[in-house]
């Protein structure tokens, strides 16, 4: 996650030559490719509007969508149950403005791509733990009881095909051309899917039947927990420390408490830089971590006592800094730049935001409800 | 050493006092801030390094547990501190789970370290255990004899099974009212967090106090009360 | 009345385990007088942190002695201007303005210093704690940020996050936040650790300039003998907490057997006359201009041995069209190439951010997504097979042991690549035995890496990684920021090394080091090779050594100041070449007999 540090910024260490350009047009070109800062987790483009929004707005927007889609995915079933199409259009909202703050890059090529897995792993856990319900049942998955060559088929070899020739993995090409070939095969009406040539009889078929209420659920649920997790990467993904420690201040916290938080933050950072280079070290020493969950574990355990003794003999010098720089006798304590000043943008969602958080959870109301009675729903 | 009464103990100057020594100085200041980072970004280890199987927070291996509970003997109320916002912004917001539960079923994450704070400090200490859990590993301390089993019996008693499923029962119970874990999987959800957690404190804590009490102890940081650390400096 | 007065000064960390400590700080007294720039030298451990935190008041305020015992802890006086540190250091709050007096404190480590999370605010911070107007905090701040040479990055200075900053940058930082606060005298210790040596004396010439400009007193603990010679008034010894030389910079520093003796740098020049007898002005000369001048009338003696010939020799690692780029997109190497050659010893040199520490992780297998072909012992890099078998070839040591050792035991330490390569338990033991017996710590073998002092940290890193028997062993910055003992320590275990075969390539600043060990160079300037060869042949050519930006040692300008002055001498590059020289002796053994001096 951290980089080598090497004056990334564009300044070159001892160099006070010339350049032949004027002093204006440096800073100028300086600010201008300033592009990304450092937020949180990586870094975001600035200028965005997302950017720009106050840190309590994006702190409400996490609070408000969370609450609103914890209680669209509670509503019990005797009163019409999840609200789907209302969590559709709250997730929906989420990703465009993650899309909006320029951070697809970031979530296409980081971890946080498994959260599709658990989301995912979450829909199957609820289904699974819900079979009790009463209710029409529907097929979830159906096996006619051969292998189809056909159109799936093609569409499989395919999909091998073009994932090896890009990745040259076999195992996962394969794995990937199976799942499609298998999802061809799922919404498939009793006799099999369409345009099909030739047919491998394989075993009886099967058809694994679920509740209704069961999908309903268990989607609501996967739908919900995208929402809260995608709302909370759109606050990491978009706020600066430093703006977690200007609202903190702008509520009136006293300074010594709110930069509390402030060095903590600045620790946090400290920290995973000396893991990063402990595990830099270590691959030095053969300790091909990999995958291996169970090894990355055991190893962190050899790891962190060392990290944290050199955490706590940090915290000495850094308490010894702090005191050189005045921190205990200060009186009162200027505050330079350190806020930013509340836009009626942010007034303006805030009160969107209250207002939908009223009509949902306090009147009560559901889209899927509402859109049924109007017709536009199914069911 | 002959021990006729409880402040007769090593470790007796190791109190309930909320704050003996006033005033928070830049050193005291930084430390708290560090070892809350800490205990934050071990929370969010814990629940990223063994991958998905760990949503909702809680772990399989929570082991981050021992850490803070260690930590709230050494500094008392900033311990607990640490162990509620790495709660919250390491295995919640930083993973991606919603701030709104994390809020709130983070205070399960209070009572262990509490528990055996009141429990070690005011009670225990009198009665021969160390309330720095050197006990568990040292054979003696400044001269006195060291009961590994009467400890290790209190520890797991108290930290690993009363307290451990209390959280338990609170940190579930609250993401089960909040409609986050399934009815079905209700236990199996509680029994995740109570053997994850107990697993991490029995494997774990002798690593952390053998390898940190002294450095801890040399540098005076370990808290003389609630609130405050041990005199001069 | 003296800027800074010290008397008698006794001084001993409170202990809250067993004993009491020993005394850190014993009897020291001098005086700092006003606007002078004084320097602090010393080995490590000899107590120079501890005093200049005693001159800033961090003793007794942060260190406090045990209530009731103060006297038996802290001896003597120290006043600034007249006041005493601890008094200072609380009327912080009651002086305002810029005519207070007031005290900095700068540390070693970048890292600890820098407490905010961003540039602007971190050079803001002591300002808005003194309370000062928010138009005052913006000119100030981008003032200290100009003299620093950072100015280049006002505008963006607030969303530039530590992180995106070098060591050397954040160095840069902290002396901004300093000299904004306008302070009347300003300790520093060893500031400038990060920075290479052009950056070093870009600092220090900063520093010095708004210490006339601005009436300040510097005092600067620091290694380097060119930019106290150059810089400072006066200089202190200290070792073992007791005042060894203290006087004007040209007494202490020509006193080069006290420097042997407490294991201090002294300069090139200054080693070369020391040996060979040059005297200018009744001592041995500090400085290029008087080494000159004393060597009028001296002949020099060919070297007697010629250069081994690196022909036909095996290439050990192979480097072609390499291009690396950072996770956020940044090219941090454009086209290298570069040929290592079995029993080498090389030195990657550049300036930083030229990127030769990420060449030499390339190499190690540690970053593997790069572009272009890296061969070692002649199988490609890029094949996860080979890439899983690089540490037992090459091994890495880091700058920073303590990112190296993770066992708690040394045995555990050196064992753990050994058992991670799969070997056997009587392997594993012979080996580790092995490895410590020849670094020198076999006596420590069951104890706690944790409580090892500095100088045995590293050396237990270097024999972690020889355990793992590597073809190829490259150290990254063994020098910056030790002691000339402990320099010289590893460097010789490095030479040892070299001797018995494996190839050894270090990244390094230190000139000197490079022109005393290393046989070839390669040279990195903004992420390509700029040279590869023979280190001779590379300071020989002042034109090329300036397009590399690198400032050759001073062994090295001597020569180059005699050829112009005698055409037709012989071209020398080190210390123990000019004393071979000089006196007749073979190069082989001027080396060895200063290595020998350093070991005692």
């Amino acid at each position: 996650m951290s980089r080598e540090s090497s004056g990334r910024s564009g300044q070159e260490e001892g160099k006070g030559k010339g350049k032949g350009k004027g002093k204006e047009e440096e800073e100028e070109e300086e600010r201008a490719s300033k592009k990304y800062v450092r937020t949180f987790i990586y870094s975001m483009r600035v200028g965005t509007p997302v950017e720009k929004l106050h840190a309590i707005t994006k702190i409400a927007m996490i609070l408000f969508f969370s609450v609103i889609a914890i209680y669209m995915f509670d509503i019990p079933f005797s009163r019409g149950g999840p609200d789907l199409l209302g969590l559709i259009l709250l997730l929906s909202i989420v990703l465009i403005l993650l899309a909006v703050a320029r951070t697809a890059k970031y979530l296409v090529s980081s971890y946080l791509i498994m959260a599709l897995p658990v989301l995912i792993g979450e829909f199957l856990w609820w289904l699974v733990f819900n079979q009790g319900l009463a209710g029409p049942r529907i097929p979830l998955y159906v096996w006619p009881g051969y292998f189809p060559i056909g159109v799936s088929t093609g569409l499989a070899v395919l999909a091998f095909a073009l994932v090896y020739l890009r990745s040259g993995r076999l195992f996962s090409s394969a794995l990937l051309a199976a799942l499609l070939w298998f999802a061809c095969v799922v919404p498939a009406p009793l006799d099999g899917p369409p345009f099909t040539f030739y047919r491998i009889p394989a075993s009886p078929a099967v058809i694994i039947q679920v509740p209704q209420e069961a999908v309903d659920l268990a989607l609501a649920k996967a739908l919900g927990y995208g929402v809260l997790i995608y709302a909370a990467f759109l606050f990491l993904l978009t706020t600066r420390d430093a703006e977690i420690v200007g609202a903190l201040l702008q509520l009136k916290v006293k300074f010594k408490q709110a930069f509390f938080a402030a060095l903590m933050f600045r620790n946090l950072n400290t920290i995973l830089l000396d893991y990063d280079n402990v595990r830099v070290a270590q691959r030095a020493r053969a300790a091909a971590a990999g995958r291996n969950p169970l090894k990355r574990v055991i190893d962190l355990g050899y790891m962190s006592v060392p990290l944290i003794a050199s955490m706590i003999k940090r915290s000495t010098e850094m308490g010894v800094a702090l005191h050189a720089r005045g921190f205990e006798t200060a009186g009162t304590v200027t505050q330079y730049r350190e806020t930013r000043s509340f836009t009626y943008v942010d007034a303006v969602i805030i009160s969107l935001l209250l207002f939908f958080l009223v009509y949902v959870v306090i009147m009560g109301n559901s889209f899927t409800s509402l859109a049924a009675r109007w017709g536009i729903w199914p069911r | 050493m002959n021990v006729n009464k409880g402040s007769d103990y090593p470790w007796a100057s190791y109190g309930l006092a909320w704050n003996p020594k006033k005033g928070l100085g830049s050193s005291q200041y930084a430390l708290y801030a560090t070892q809350t980072a800490v205990i934050v970004v071990l929370s969010y280890l814990s629940v990223v390094l063994l991958g998905p199987l760990s949503y909702s927070g809680i772990s399989l291996f929570y082991f981050v547990y021992p850490f803070f509970m260690v930590f709230s003997m050494w500094w008392g109320l900033w311990g607990m501190i640490a162990a509620y916002v790495g709660c919250v912004i390491g295995a919640g917001l930083m993973v991606g789970l919603g701030v709104v539960p994390s809020l709130a079923y983070s205070v399960a994450d209070l009572v262990p370290p509490l528990a055996a704070f009141v429990i070690y400090r005011g009670v225990l200490s009198k009665r021969g255990i160390d309330p720095l859990f050197r006990d568990l590993v040292e054979r003696e301390i400044s001269g006195y004899k060291t009961n590994r089993a009467a400890a290790w019996f209190w520890f797991i008693l108290i930290n690993g099974v009363i307290f451990n499923f209390v959280s338990a029962e609170l940190g579930v119970g609250i993401q089960y009212a909040m409609g986050l874990v399934p009815p079905s999987a209700f236990w199996l959800w509680w029994w995740g967090w109570a053997i994850g957690d107990l697993a991490a404190l029995v494997l774990i804590t002798p690593v952390i106090v053998k390898g940190l009490s002294g450095l801890v102890e040399r540098a005076g940081l370990i808290n003389l009360g609630w609130i405050s650390r041990r005199c001069c400096g | 009345m003296a800027a800074i007065e010290v008397k008698d000064l006794w001084w001993r960390y409170p202990s809250f385990v067993g004993g009491d400590n020993p005394f850190a700080l014993k009897g020291v007294s001098f005086e700092v007088e006003k606007e002078e720039f004084f320097g602090v030298i010393g080995p490590s451990g000899a107590g120079k942190t501890t005093l200049c935190y005693a001159l800033t008041g961090i003793i007794p305020r942060v260190f406090k002695p045990p209530i009731g015992r103060e006297s038996e802890h802290f001896k003597g006086e120290v006043r600034v201007f007249g006041k005493t540190a601890g008094e200072l250091a609380a009327n912080r709050e009651e002086a305002g303005g810029a005519d207070s007096r007031r005290v900095g404190l700068l540390m070693q480590d970048p890292e600890n210093q820098f407490l905010r999370m961003d540039l602007l605010h971190e050079v803001a911070f002591g300002m808005e704690l003194m309370g000062l107007p928010p138009d005052e905090i913006e000119r100030r701040a981008k003032e200290a940020l100009e003299i620093v040479g950072l100015g280049s990055l006002w505008r963006v200075a607030d969303l530039v996050h530590p992180s995106e900053l070098s060591g050397g940058q954040k160095q840069r930082a902290a002396i901004a936040s300093f000299l904004a606060l306008r302070p009347d005298v300003l300790v520093l210790d060893e500031p400038t650790s990060d920075l290479d040596p052009q950056g070093k004396l870009d600092v220090i010439r900063a520093i010095d300039n708004i210490r006339r400009e601005h009436d300040l007193t510097l005092v600067l603990v620091e290694h380097n003998p060119e930019v106290l010679q150059r810089y400072a008034d006066r200089v202190l010894a200290l070792d073992s907490g007791k005042v060894v030389a203290y006087g004007p910079t040209e007494d202490v520093y020509s006193d080069v057997e006290l420097f042997e003796r407490y294991g201090l740098y002294a300069s090139d020049v200054a080693r070369i006359g020391h040996r060979a007898g040059l005297r200018y002005m009744g001592r041995v000369p500090l400085t290029v201009e008087e080494a000159l001048e004393a060597l009028k009338g001296r002949e020099l003696h060919p070297l007697a041995e010629a250069e081994p010939i690196d022909a036909g020799r095996e290439e050990v690692i192979s480097v072609r069209g390499l291009n690396y780029w950072y996770e956020d997109g940044t090219q941090a190497l454009k086209d290298v190439n570069l040929t290592v050659y079995e029993g080498d010893f090389l030195a990657i040199i550049g300036q930083n951010g030229s990127g030769k520490t990420t060449v030499t992780r390339v190499i190690s297998g540690i970053y593997p997504k790069f572009k272009g072909k890296v061969t070692v012992m002649g199988k490609d890099v890029s094949d996860k097979k080979v890439a899983r078998s690089l540490p037992g070839i090459v091994g890495y040591v880091f700058q920073n042991p303590d990112h190296q050792i993770f066992m708690r035991k040394v045995y555990d330490e050196v064992a753990y690549g050994l058992r991670n390569l799969g070997l056997g338990a009587d392997q594993v033991d012979l080996r580790v035995k092995e490895a410590l017996a020849w670094v020198g710590l076999s006596s420590k073998i069951d104890e706690d890496p944790m409580f090892l002092g500095k100088g045995e940290k590293r050396r237990l890193a270097v024999a972690s990684i020889m355990a793992m028997k590597p073809r190829i062993l490259i150290v990254d910055e063994p020098t910056t920021g030790q002691d000339f003992r402990m320099s010289e320590d590893i460097m010789s275990l490095l030479k040892k090394l070299n001797g018995q075969g494996t190839t050894v390539i270090t990244v390094t600043h230190d000139m000197t080091l490079v022109s005393e060990y290393a046989r070839r160079v390669v040279v990195m300037r903004r992420g390509t090779t700029v040279y590869e060869g023979p280190t001779r042949s590379f300071f020989a050519d002042a034109a090329l050594m300036e397009r590399a930006g690198i400032t050759p040692p001073m062994a090295v300008r001597l020569s180059q100041e005699l050829v112009r002055a005698r055409p037709g001498t012989p071209f020398l590059i080190s210390v123990p070449e000019w004393v071979a020289a000089l006196t007749g002796e073979r190069v082989g053994q001027a080396a060895e007999g200063m290595e020998r001096l350093a070991e005692a």
